[in-house]
């Protein structure tokens, strides 16, 4: 019997090197990754059940620390707010009912609002969310709007009437012209928010799936 | 790790031991190269009465055209930067067609109908005495190895930094089987070959230059050794022994010169100049004043009767090449791939134009597609990986798209040259795989710029609007500010417009005081 | 879109299949079986049989259960490796429906359900071995071998440990339950003369005890506990002045003597067989065997706890074949080459501590199962990645 616990304790003392030099040697995601990466599925983080005790793992466990701490000052906060906000995407298109990312990202960290709001990020990021804030997974509001394929603005610019209305709309400054002058946008900047739609008193505004160059081409997964 | 250590000292001994230097990883493959000229001559095809030229550089990124449709062009005109009109005659259309890329989409090409004075190639600009990467430029040489770097950028980035360019290094290795357009090129034109590593060793003034070739490659070394006896150049003709990938340019880079390069690195970082030995003949022809508007191309493949090695001018489409060679293949029958057996991809239209790129153009009989078994990490993949990764690991990390676990295992190191797609007892895509995650990679990237572009201009733009409300506050607090100044008239106006009010009031009420006697009190 | 690169045959590349694989590695299986079936037991090539009919059985109805193509997996001859292998580990007069068994929760338990081929992170075979050791420890201990050839020999070694004849009658032990006895033997004789020397034994408290006494559940009924209950305990003993040297002498004849060295022998040439083919590397084998070979040495050079010399050790037991056919199975093994040595040597010690301080005679089982347990984190330390820019440059 004795040997059996002999043997049992030497598999711990093992077992707590092994996790003492995954430790040491990097981040403390070692152990989650391995496993990870023997189940291969690649879902196995992002399984509905799995989500629920994130909040031992990896950057879900920073979240009530830095809580904590934001009593003193409010860098952590900040600092969450920051993360939070890396993760959307920037089309400041206003659709989460907050006016802009940022503002967003700011309800979610301070006033614990719901991380299903924004269909541009769609059901990618309310995973990356629920992952990195330990919250539960959960569907799209779809009442928010549907997740959509990257789009651009174009303005017709026989119809334009040079009404800046749409130039005081856009959140990121991607349509010039000027007060009785056409109207373009610049597709570069532009972020596909359709906030411009409305304005639009001759409605010469229509949305276009993003155009991309080869260089931007993806080579396909192998089936 | 003390073990890497004792294994890298080990395979140092093991290298000091043998007279060529050897490289980690790799494939010996039997040698096959189909299609070597036999009496010394390179054939031409005969001008098409189409060229199309795809306004993209090696990037893929597209170009702006300087020429309009029915303009005429010259032989060696720009028809946008960085691209050259390969024969003279008329641009009949700018449109889309299909273009050689893995995609199969269709992209901005000009169309050019040849002239009858098409085919003469005469020199369109001056001899000059010593190459210049002006001259470079305006010729349009590009790599005609595999990636299409331009190649005057390329040596601007070696020898910017004003020091003196450490290795000249000529690509001559062409070790992917059934490509031989190199060693075609090096068997017929020899001596021009010494007389363009001559100019580049002027031009660029390197401490020392190699060519490095394939050890299997005899008739090519014969040339270029008698080639050296006329005109005696202080560089090392090195062979190597024959694996793949030997010539890629990392694997070169480290074989020769012993250099370790990091992931994402270019040889030019470390001062070596690796430049391909028909790029370096294109360099010399541009140096006499001809622009680069053909490439030799290796036609090969289980279903081609006749493997051969011709010049095909740029722009000519695959189709009009194998036909000129006596092929008809059918894309429903036959798979048509260019860029080499392993590296290369299949092409979706046999349209698309030859470009400086296309070394070979196989065809073979379409291969029934065999499902791939799970992985069993036997540990071949990473015996044969020339990089020196774990591709049985990156497999599980680039399937799950967790793109930080790639680039943990190296993902940016892979050169994707398929030696792992080929041990693989299992048959699986890693290959693939790999091109897949590092794109995604890059396009989150890139992604991510954008995002953080928009985000600075809309706070840009948060912050104009919120100074433009301020600039009005302090304009609307100043005027009343200039009110205050006078204490009583305000007073006075107050009392005015009371007295105004109840005016009007009184007139319109009809018994009810509560409101007007409120108002009096208050 | 096919980017992928053309079928190997197209650059004359002899691609080696999993089939291939597993076609070698059966094939360096193969002098070891027919030896030990000379040798020890012919029943061992019915096992075999049994256990690869009920397997490719088994993996049939569990590949049609999760709706898998049956065939091209069936025919990858994992499952046939694995079964072969789990038959030449249990004892040869298992009951076939324990052996069936055995085979039922290697291809469910240990195969499938993490995935099949190539996700189960244990060597499904000595998963299978750990059930049943722990659910039939009786007939999994109890090597009740018909001796094909003589065995008379290694009981006429020359030690002072008296001739025990009975134990033929009882049962045709391997060398390392003789061992096992041996050692109780000793320990019994030598514990009045030197209660007080330090480390000696120290690690077996439970044959302190007095004889008879039921130790554990796992060794009821084990040779180990026939032993002790049969055994004459008294004056007829003869004190034993030596007990470090006479143990090892007792090792040694008991080892070398026995047909199990050709066997282990047959093991290894089939093992190095596999290293020429290409089929496995240097690195498992040579850091298991090398890691048992310096613990033996190093405790045979303390002198304090009685060990068995260099070469039986290496040759006994399951050794050979768990090194070269066991501990190799890249599936479950790591996968980097530091990491093997690692994960060799780990095997290499578990195997060591659990001969010598458990209640098992061999622990290549247990051995592998515990590294296995380590090889995500072997393979998370050990990636050989070149270093990316930002790293490496200054």
């Amino acid at each position: 019997m004795s040997t059996v616990l002999a043997l049992l304790g030497f598999v711990t003392v093992i077992t707590l090197l092994g996790g003492l030099l995954a430790w040491l040697s990097s981040s403390s995601k070692a152990l989650r990754l391995g496993f990870v990466s023997r189940s291969g599925s690649g879902s196995g983080s992002g399984s509905g059940s799995g989500n629920n005790d994130n909040g031992q793992t990896g950057d879900g466990a920073l979240l009530p620390s830095i809580q904590g701490d934001a009593a003193p000052g409010t860098e952590p906060i900040t600092r969450l707010i920051d993360s939070v906000n890396a993760k959307l995407p920037q089309t400041q298109c206003a659709q989460c009912g907050y006016p802009g990312c940022r503002p967003y990202a700011t309800a979610i960290v301070m006033q614990d609002a719901p991380i299903n709001q924004c269909p541009p990020g769609g059901d990618a990021l309310i995973r990356e969310l629920a992952d990195f804030l330990g919250k539960p997974l959960v569907a799209l509001d779809s009442e928010r709007g549907d997740t959509k394929l990257p789009q651009t603005a174009v303005i017709d610019e026989s119809q334009c009437i040079g009404c800046t209305l749409c130039i005081a709309a856009c959140p990121v400054d991607a349509i010039v012209g000027a007060s009785r002058y056409m109207h373009t946008v610049i597709t570069d900047h532009c972020t596909g928010c359709e906030l411009c739609l409305p304005p639009c008193p001759v409605d010469c505004i229509s949305m276009i799936a993003a155009e991309q160059g080869l260089d931007h081409w993806c080579r396909p997964k192998p089936s | 790790m003390p073990a890497e250590t004792v294994m890298k000292l080990l395979h140092h001994w093991w290298t000091a031991r043998r007279d060529e230097p050897v490289m980690r990883g790799g494939l010996t493959l039997p040698r096959h190269k189909p299609g070597l000229p036999v009496n010394g001559e390179i054939a031409t095809l005969v001008m098409p009465d189409r060229l199309v030229l795809p306004l993209l550089d090696y990037h893929g990124r597209r170009l702006l055209p300087v020429v309009s449709v029915g303009q005429r062009v010259d032989y060696g005109e720009s028809l946008a930067p960085g691209l050259i009109a390969s024969a003279s005659g008329s641009v009949i259309a700018i449109e889309p067609r299909p273009v050689m890329h893995p995609s199969g989409r269709s992209e901005l090409c000009v169309v050019i109908r040849p002239d009858e004075n098409g085919t003469v190639e005469s020199a369109v600009h001056e001899a000059v005495p010593e190459l210049t990467e002006q001259r470079l430029a305006t010729c349009g040489v590009t790599g005609l190895g595999g990636a299409g770097f331009d190649t005057a950028s390329k040596v601007h980035k070696a020898t910017q930094h004003g020091e003196q360019l450490d290795t000249l290094l000529i690509n001559a290795v062409e070790c992917e089987p059934m490509i031989s357009c190199d060693e075609s090129l090096m068997m017929c034109h020899a001596t021009e070959i010494i007389d363009a590593i001559a100019s580049l060793m002027t031009m660029t003034h390197c401490k020392r230059c190699v060519i490095a070739i394939e050890n299997d490659k005899h008739a090519a070394i014969a040339a270029l050794r008698q080639a050296l006896d006329l005109r005696p150049l202080a560089l090392t003709l090195q062979p190597l022994a024959p694996v793949y990938p030997a010539g890629a340019e990392r694997q070169l880079v480290e074989r020769i010169t012993g250099q370790l390069l990091f992931a994402g690195e270019r040889p030019t970082h470390r001062g070596i100049l690796c430049i391909n030995v028909a790029t370096a003949l294109a360099a010399r022809q541009s140096q006499l004043g001809f622009p680069m508007t053909s490439r030799i191309v290796t036609l090969a493949g289980r279903s081609v009767d006749e493997p051969v090695n011709v010049r095909v001018r740029f722009g000519t489409s695959v189709a009009e090449v194998l036909r000129q060679t006596g092929n008809k293949p059918s894309l429903a029958s036959h798979q048509v791939r260019t860029g080499g057996p392993l590296s290369g991809f299949d092409l979706a239209s046999l349209e698309a134009p030859v470009t400086a790129t296309t070394n070979s153009i196989i065809v073979q009989p379409v291969q029934p597609t065999v499902e791939p078994l799970p992985c069993i990490r036997c540990d071949r993949c990473s015996d044969v990986c020339p990089a020196g990764l774990l591709p049985q690991q990156l497999l599980w990390y680039a399937r799950a798209e967790d793109l930080a676990g790639s680039r943990r295992f190296g993902l940016d190191s892979c050169i994707e040259c398929g030696c792992c797609d080929l041990v693989c007892p299992s048959g699986i895509s890693l290959t693939q795989t790999f091109r897949h995650a590092r794109d995604s990679q890059r396009e989150q990237r890139h992604r991510d710029q954008l995002a953080d572009a928009a985000e600075l201009r809309f706070h840009k733009r948060e912050d104009r609007l919120a100074q433009r409300q301020a600039a009005r506050e302090r304009r609307r607090q100043d005027a009343r500010a200039k009110l205050i100044g006078d204490s009583d008239a305000i007073g006075d106006a107050l009392a005015r417009a009371r007295r105004r009010r109840q005016r009007h009031e009184r007139p319109g009420q009809s018994g009810d005081h509560a409101t007007p006697s409120h108002d009096g009190d208050s | 879109m096919s980017t992928t690169a053309l079928n190997a045959g197209v650059v004359g590349y002899g691609r080696r299949s999993v089939r291939g694989i597993m076609g070698h590695v059966m094939l360096a299986l193969v002098p070891g079986t027919i030896v030990y079936a000379t040798l020890i037991d012919y029943r061992i090539i019915l096992n075999v049989l049994v256990a690869i009919i009920a397997a490719l059985c088994v993996e049939a109805v569990l590949l049609r259960l999760r709706q898998r193509a049956i065939l091209p997996l069936l025919c990858d001859g994992s499952i046939v490796l694995a079964a072969w292998l789990l038959a030449l580990c249990v004892p040869p007069s298992l009951p076939a429906w324990q052996l069936i068994a055995g085979i039922v929760v290697m291809t469910g338990l240990g195969k499938h359900l993490y995935g099949g081929l190539g996700q189960n992170p244990f060597n499904p075979a000595m998963v299978a071995y750990a059930v049943l050791i722990v659910s039939f420890p009786v007939t999994m201990t109890d090597w009740q071998i018909n001796v094909n050839g003589s065995e008379a020999a290694y009981d006429n070694a020359p030690t002072q440990l008296p001739q025990l004849p009975e134990w033929d009658a009882i049962t045709g032990a391997t060398p390392l339950d003789r061992l096992r006895q041996a050692r109780s033997i000793i320990h019994r004789r030598t514990a009045p003369e030197a209660p007080t020397q330090p480390g000696q034994l120290a690690s077996e408290p439970d044959t302190r005890k007095a004889p008879g006494h039921a130790t554990t559940p796992l060794a009821e009924g084990s040779p180990l506990h026939a032993l002790r209950k049969d055994m004459p305990e008294g004056p007829a003993a003869i004190p034993i002045t030596n007990p470090m040297a006479e143990y090892s002498r007792f090792a040694d004849a008991a080892i070398m003597r026995s047909p199990w060295k050709w066997v282990s022998l047959a093991w290894l040439a089939g093992g190095i067989y596999l290293l020429f083919a290409g089929i496995i590397t240097w690195h498992i084998p040579a850091s298991v065997l090398l890691t048992v070979a310096v613990l033996y040495l190093a405790c045979g050079s303390v002198g304090t706890v009685p060990t068995i010399p260099l070469i039986p050790a290496l040759l006994s037991g399951a050794l050979m074949i768990g090194a070269f056919f066991i501990a190799t199975d890249p599936v479950s093994a790591a996968t980097s080459n530091t990491g093997k040595l690692i994960y060799g040597a780990g095997i290499g010690v578990f195997t060591f501590v659990i001969r010598e301080y458990s209640v098992y005679p061999e622990g290549v089982a247990f051995a592998v199962l515990l590294m296995n347990i380590c090889v995500p984190l072997l393979d998370y330390l050990f990636t050989r990645a070149v270093p990316t820019s930002d790293a490496g440059r200054k």
